[in-house]
């Protein structure tokens, strides 16, 4: 788990993979849980098609410029992803990405502890592929012990309101797909160990 | 005795400093008449754009600003906006019009924006001294089109081109000061278009001694000649 | 009032702050980053018969019907960004000329031309001398989201006080980070009055026939700037008291040299910050002040060195002090950078 007075998490992955709507959702849990908050979404003059980077930064402490130099933690969700964000790693970075959708022989380069989570498989094994940003985004507030968990639920749920209103049951699985994440995130710990 | 002024027009600065025998003391003095016959002056506010016209910004007694470049245009549609119950005049050349303001002018008849825009049309750029216009004619000679060089195979069109953007409701008419009442009438339909909530436009064939180097029988003779390509009437009722 | 915090974009805080100082008129022409808060005014305007909209055809127009608004004594406004702020420098210009409140938002991008869509510091020429200007505008630069909010109000109210064309000159990052923002700061908003149709008849010329008449003209704005500009300037020196190093810097990057130095103090480095928050007029008085036990002055804008020469140039006679570079063109420059810069030459 990370401890810091600062964290510097950056969110990193194809535009439609959902990226800014987990940056979204954790800036404004971690605002609910009581902490100064800024988030930056980033991308280039596509539409569609570019890499998407969300940049957040959270603590008790003030915030200076939205974006920053290196991340405490950063989460990758696709190939490309690797290359774009290379600059923002050092080896105190907790590195973590979906096996499923990143080929571990590209990250040989990067010199930082790795947090594998198999996020898309395991959603599909158990809930539904769509629900795999939310597996990880579940993984996520695991690492950062100091965001409520409650308060991820609540920014969820805020979220997706509009889409609750036509399809309830998927308020359910976004909670269950939050709730597999971090389990999963401890596992990964348990079997480092 | 002393000449009949309209009442909106401003005697302390008259004589203006038009050239003599030029067009614009015609147009302005008969949408005085218009302006005073239809009782708008206290709602009304006028616009000028860059050229000859620019010297109108104190010509009536009335609101006046003199804009830049072509801007005349979107000046009247952004203040019409804000004041609804106002009779928006904007007056501006064939350059200022169909060259540097042409997007603004043709937008705001796709709009259907309710103002009144007036263009004169004498073919030339006159204040910067005589160059080639978007109205100059095939073979035209002007300093930027010696020996008619450089010109195009026709000229720009106004009314007819604003007429292919412009919406079905819009008045688009071409008039003449060789026919100042019919050119009075078309001011008034002009005004009447805006109230109704339209865009109306007149072009005003006109002429410019200075540049065209006539004398004022030539001068009739070559505005006679112009009207050939230029048709003067209503082009949208 | 009590504190009330709200999670905002800089786009949601503009707009806010915008209708709180009684804006009631936009005109604008899309355009990356800044496109963000015309939709946000359209979709007001569309719930609310009183606000008016208008998108043109290009920013020419755009400020040409801003200019059209505020003769009619609406507070009309426009938001734009990098090649649109080039054209919209064209109606800015007769503004100025005209002395009227023209309010608009610049959300800077890269350039030179369509450059980046995001960030940049590039536009700071354009915006205090853009045109053939002689500069007789206000331009605020906000270094967080809120002093966004509590700029954007008072830049309305400066446009109108003194009838002078104001800027708020902010970037893409300022206005797409999301943070908490204290919006009970509520400043007065001033009057509009109109300026057409309103008492006596008013021949507005932007066009002289002699040059003397035209000196007289200016000389009267010129004058009426000076005056204006004794009650409209505004900086921040932070530690700059005892200042071994003082950290020039503005609008977002301000923010982030400020942390850093907030951080250096912790660390009993004798660093400071000036931060202009207005651009022009710029704090001259200010600036040399800051610099007085100065030996070392770090300038650092995403910028190639726009700010730096308006530095140099105030304090020409100021200073003795060294004057170290941090230009980094087009891309942000945060907090860690700077205080690993300063580390570097303390």
């Amino acid at each position: 788990m990370l401890k810091r007075e600062m964290y510097k998490i950056l969110i990193a992955g194809e535009g439609g993979q959902g990226i800014q709507s987990m940056a979204h959702i954790l800036a404004k849990a971690a605002y609910e849980s009581g902490l100064n908050v800024s988030y930056l979404p980033n991308y280039g003059v596509e539409q569609r098609g570019g890499v998407s980077l969300g940049f957040i930064q959270f603590g008790k402490g003030p915030i200076g410029f939205p974006k920053f130099a290196k991340a405490d933690l950063l989460v990758v969700l696709c190939d490309r992803a690797i290359e774009r964000t290379k600059p923002y790693v050092q080896k105190e970075t907790l590195y973590l990405y979906d096996t499923d959708l990143i080929s571990s022989i590209n990250l040989a380069e990067i010199r930082a502890e790795k947090l594998p989570i198999p996020a898309t498989s395991v959603a599909s094994a158990k809930l539904e592929p769509k629900v795999f940003n939310i597996v990880l985004l579940g993984a996520i507030t695991a690492e950062l012990g100091i965001i409520n968990i409650k308060m991820v639920e609540k920014a969820l749920t805020e979220n997706f309101a509009d889409k609750y209103i036509l399809k309830p049951q998927l308020k359910n699985l976004n909670l269950k797909a939050l709730d597999l994440g971090q389990r999963l995130a401890q596992e990964g710990y348990k079997n480092d160990k | 005795m002393e000449p009949r002024y309209p009442k909106c027009l401003d005697p302390k600065t008259k004589p203006s400093n038009f050239c003599p025998g030029c067009g614009y003391g015609i147009i302005l003095k008969t949408l005085g008449q218009v302006i005073d016959e239809m009782e708008v002056a206290p709602r009304t506010v006028f616009a000028v754009d860059i050229g000859c016209n620019l010297l109108a910004w104190n010509y009536y007694k009335l609101d006046t600003i003199q804009t830049h470049h072509g801007r005349v245009t979107p000046l009247c549609v952004g203040y019409k906006r804000a004041n609804r119950e106002s009779v928006t005049i904007g007056i501006a050349g064939d350059g200022g019009l169909y060259a540097i303001g042409l997007q603004s002018f043709l937008h705001a008849a796709h709009r259907d924006d309710p103002v009144t825009i007036i263009g004169v049309n004498n073919t030339i750029y006159a204040m910067t001294g005589g160059q080639l216009a978007p109205t100059s004619l095939l073979g035209q000679v002007t300093d930027t089109s010696p020996q008619g060089k450089f010109t195009y195979e026709k000229p720009v069109l106004g009314p007819e081109l604003a007429k292919e953007m412009a919406s079905s409701s819009a008045y688009l008419a071409r008039g003449s000061i060789l026919n100042i009442p019919q050119m009075k009438g078309m001011l008034k339909a002009a005004i009447e278009r805006q109230l109704a909530g339209h865009f109306a436009f007149v072009e005003i064939m006109s002429y410019c001694p200075t540049n065209w180097k006539t004398d004022a029988q030539q001068s009739i003779e070559t505005l006679e000649k112009l009207e050939e390509t230029f048709k003067v009437g209503v082009i949208n009722a | 009032m009590a504190v009330k915090k709200e999670l905002l974009t800089g786009n949601d805080v503009v707009l806010k702050a915008a209708l709180l100082a009684g804006a009631e008129y936009f005109a604008g022409y899309p355009i990356t980053p800044s496109t963000e808060i015309m939709n946000g005014w359209a979709k007001e305007a569309a719930d609310n018969p009183k606000l008016l909209f208008l998108q043109t055809e290009d920013e020419t127009s755009a400020g040409m019907a801003v200019i059209g608004g505020l003769l009619a004594g609406k507070k009309t406004w426009t938001v734009t960004s990098g090649v649109g702020h080039i054209l919209i420098q064209d109606p800015l210009v007769l503004a100025e000329t005209l002395s009227l409140p023209f309010v608009m938002y610049v959300g800077q991008r890269g350039g030179p031309s369509t450059g980046t869509v995001i960030y940049s510091q590039q536009e700071l020429n354009l915006a205090r001398y853009g045109g053939n200007s002689e500069g007789l505008r206000v331009v605020y630069a906000p270094s967080n989201i809120q002093e966004l909010f509590e700029i954007t109000q008072k830049a309305f109210n400066t446009a109108w006080r003194y009838r002078l064309p104001t800027i708020i000159l902010g970037d893409g990052y300022l206005t797409k980070t999301l943070s908490p923002v204290d919006t009970s700061r509520v400043i007065p908003a001033e009057k509009a009055e109109a300026i057409f149709l309103n008492k006596d008849v008013k021949n507005l010329r932007n066009c002289f026939s002699r040059e003397d008449e035209l000196a007289e003209h200016l000389n009267i704005l010129f004058a009426k700037y000076a005056a204006a500009s004794r009650q409209i300037v505004e900086s921040e020196s932070y530690k700059t008291n005892d200042a071994k190093i003082v950290i020039f810097a503005w609008g977002t990057v301000g923010f982030a040299a400020k942390v850093a130095v907030a951080n250096l103090r912790k660390q009993n480095k004798r660093v400071g910050l000036f931060r202009p928050i207005t651009m022009r007029p710029f704090d001259d008085r200010g600036a040399i002040k800051a610099v007085q036990k100065a030996d070392k002055i770090l300038i650092a804008e995403s910028s190639g060195g726009q700010f730096g020469r308006i530095v140099r140039e105030t304090l020409t006679q100021a200073t003795d002090a060294e004057y170290v570079r941090l230009y980094k063109p087009a891309e942000g420059i945060t907090s860690e950078e700077i205080e690993a810069k300063i580390k570097e030459i303390y």
